[in-house]
């Protein structure tokens, strides 16, 4: 890096750590990481107390959405509401100060600048991922268990939401004329996503699940579960990129009209879209999960591949009953992933009533169609379907020798560290503020 | 005043917003090693048109010529160093933080550093926050960055607000200096008296169209006022 670069980074990232909005954010993810964490721990430890003694118990006892997902899952509320106006400061700032202006005409180009304010707010966020580095350090000293796989299947999807999150920001930053307009517009796109994924989880039937495609917040949900899905790694990618480039676009060429611009945007757009949807017709995966909880046994996984024709599926549950959840979860969307060429439809016969029982008799009577052959089943299990779907293939239900998952059950007492995250770490964060924001010792007009 | 001098031409500038003209068609020189000024009152395009030269703000037509050759929007920061009005650099640093960054930049050497700080007089100011300066300390900071801007061309938009009138002369010797050394100024007043003391020419705008250019004498022979000074030329030509 020459030197001009090397300068501005420095002075971006002073000025981004003297700002108050990354003081508050580095304080605010210190206390909610460390609140969480302290919450999961002490939940775990309590089921733990029975999981020791019976290894039946014991299976259930899973580090990473006993204790990973809650502590990051603060993550997502800080990334929401507090990093925003990080990216927003960045940019908003030193368009209300004029010192854009004059950074336009530096002898650097804009786009290094911009990138580098990009790196320079990325960073903080990493920052603010500290306090969940020390509760898992804390958690691996006191013997607990973390596997690699699943940390960074879910880092990488908290770090693709802040991503998409950052590019949004810079967006709105670079259209609007001042922070605080680019604030409430950054929140209502935020906090509207959040919105959309509520009323998708609450009302799955309605036309509101037409548009849970919009919703940031649903991208995140399988990297929860260990599965790294190339559709959501895409998602929040074309999202912070389209947006990111864009606001890169707008802002750097304030000489140019605002339909020439806008021609330049909407190409990006496109091309990130096309690349995108594109991308959509090979859909991949990889399950993560130390407990394979998103997949079949890998015996069964390579029979299903070996199903060459359409296999339909009907659903006759309605998408608000918990056994519509149980077999999404734990067979159709295994299916799905397993099986080449799978459709699955959902059939309205009518509606569970008050206390789960069908007013129809037909209600829960799903239905599996393979090659003309078809055959049906109340059951949501997939230790029951499978062999459905098998005598449908007419193939023979494979023996499954994997070793089930143990379990990782530990008593732990997190409250005594609460300091660490309330007090400490809170405190090394207003020293670094306090660090840049500081006038530093000036002795005449000769000091550096 | 000669083609060949010029440094800096301006054809054909109209800017629009909405369905009122901001611009209309001005077209003006610039010639090497001169303070050339730009008169108008609040609200006759001086702001705008300095904006469209340096690339910030897109016009609706008319071209930017530097050393005879058309420079588009894009690559004007080359040649042109813009000083907004109402810049506040970092305004919860140190000046003397602001200052070692934009010379960071701009590369400058030690000698030049303190030079600059000696003689826009920001020395006694570079412990305080820029946010906390007064006006006319905001202002000489500002300043500071124009004459450490390593660009030949400067346009310097109100340079002498929030200045009293001891402060206005001093930095009027710091451009004609800056100008003597080879560097080219267009600055945008609104102050008559200061643009008579300190440019070699003159464009005057009023509504956003060209009145007229060139030296006081020039304008004092389209006015048809001789020997008088420039508030009373521009009256008598707008």
């Amino acid at each position: 890096m020459r030197s001009p670069e090397k300068a501005i980074f420095r002075k971006e990232l002073g000025d981004l750590f003297s700002a108050r909005s990354t003081l508050s954010l580095f304080v605010l993810s210190s206390f909610l990481i460390g609140y969480g964490f302290i919450q999961a721990v002490d939940l775990f430890t309590e089921a733990s107390r029975a999981a020791i003694d019976h290894k039946e118990l014991a299976s259930g006892m899973n580090p990473f959405e006993g204790i990973l997902v809650p502590t990051l899952g603060s993550l997502y509320l800080i990334t929401t509401l507090l990093f925003p106006f990080v990216a927003i400061h960045s940019i908003s700032n030193e368009r209300q100060t004029s010192t854009l202006k004059i950074l336009l005409q530096l002898p650097v180009p804009f786009s290094r600048i911009l990138l580098i304010k990009w790196v320079g707010v990325f960073f903080c966020w990493f920052l603010s991922t500290v306090p969940a580095l020390l509760a898992i350090g804390l958690w691996l000293a006191w013997g607990g268990h973390v596997n690699v796989g699943e940390y960074f299947t879910l880092m990488l999807g908290h770090a693709l939401y802040a991503f998409a999150i950052l590019g949004i920001s810079f967006l709105i930053a670079a259209i609007t004329q001042s922070s605080a307009s680019a604030a409430l517009l950054v929140l209502a796109v935020t906090l509207g996503s959040w919105v959309l994924d509520f009323s998708v989880s609450s009302h799955s039937g309605s036309w509101v699940k037409s548009l849970s495609f919009l919703s940031l917040t649903a991208s995140i949900r399988p990297f929860e579960r260990g599965l790294v899905l190339s559709e959501s790694v895409i998602r929040l990618l074309v999202v912070g990129l389209v947006t990111g480039l864009s606001g890169f676009l707008w802002l750097s060429q304030p000489g140019a009209s605002a339909k020439s611009r806008l021609r330049k945007v909407a190409a990006v757009a496109m091309t990130c879209l096309f690349i995108g949807i594109a991308s959509s017709f090979v859909p991949l995966h990889a399950d993560l999960s130390e407990d394979r909880r998103n997949s079949f046994a890998a015996e069964h996984e390579t029979l299903l591949r070996n199903i060459q024709g359409k296999l339909k599926i009907r659903i006759a549950l309605s998408p608000d009953d918990p056994r519509f959840k149980d077999i999404q979860r734990n067979v159709l969307s295994k299916l799905e992933r397993a099986v080449p060429d799978v459709s699955v439809s959902v059939v309205t016969t009518g509606k569970s009533s008050m206390f789960g029982v069908g007013a129809d008799d037909a209600y829960g009577l799903n239905e599996f169609e393979y090659q003309g052959k078809i055959e049906t089943s109340r059951s949501t299990s997939p230790k029951e379907l499978l062999p459905v779907i098998y005598r449908l293939a007419g193939m023979n239900a494979p023996e499954v020798s994997s070793t089930a998952y143990s379990g990782y059950p530990l008593i732990a007492n997190a409250s005594p560290f609460g300091w660490l995250f309330y007090l400490a770490l809170p405190l090394c964060f207003l020293f670094l503020w306090w660090w840049h924001h500081r006038i530093p010792n000036f002795h005449g007009g000769n000091s550096k | 005043m000669s083609m060949e001098s010029s440094v800096f031409q301006a054809k054909e500038i109209s800017k629009r917003y909405g369905n009122s003209f901001a611009l209309t068609n001005i077209s003006f020189t610039l010639t090497a090693g001169q303070v050339t000024g730009l008169i108008g009152p609040n609200g006759s395009g001086k702001t705008t048109l300095l904006e469209i030269g340096a690339g910030l703000l897109p016009a609706d037509s008319g071209i930017v010529q530097v050393s005879g050759r058309n420079v588009p929007p894009t690559e004007r920061r080359n040649h042109l160093f813009y000083l907004p009005d109402h810049l506040i650099p970092y305004p919860d640093c140190a000046a003397m933080k602001v200052r070692n960054f934009f010379c960071d930049v701009f590369s400058i050497d030690f000698q030049t550093r303190e030079r600059i700080t000696e003689l826009t007089g920001i020395g006694p100011v570079l412990g305080k926050r820029v946010g906390q300066l007064s006006k006319g300390f905001k202002k000489r900071l500002g300043l500071a960055i124009s004459l450490w801007s390593p660009q030949p061309i400067l346009l310097l938009d109100e340079p002498f607000d929030g200045f009293d009138l001891r402060q206005t002369l001093s930095i009027m010797e710091v451009l004609k200096d800056t100008a003597k050394a080879g560097r080219t100024l267009l600055l945008s007043i609104h102050q008559l008296m200061d643009a008579e003391r300190v440019c070699d020419r003159l464009v005057l705008l009023n509504q956003g169209r060209l009145v007229a250019q060139g030296n006081l004498d020039d304008l004092r022979n389209q006015a048809k006022t001789p020997g008088s000074g420039l508030e009373e030329v521009f009256l008598a030509l707008t």
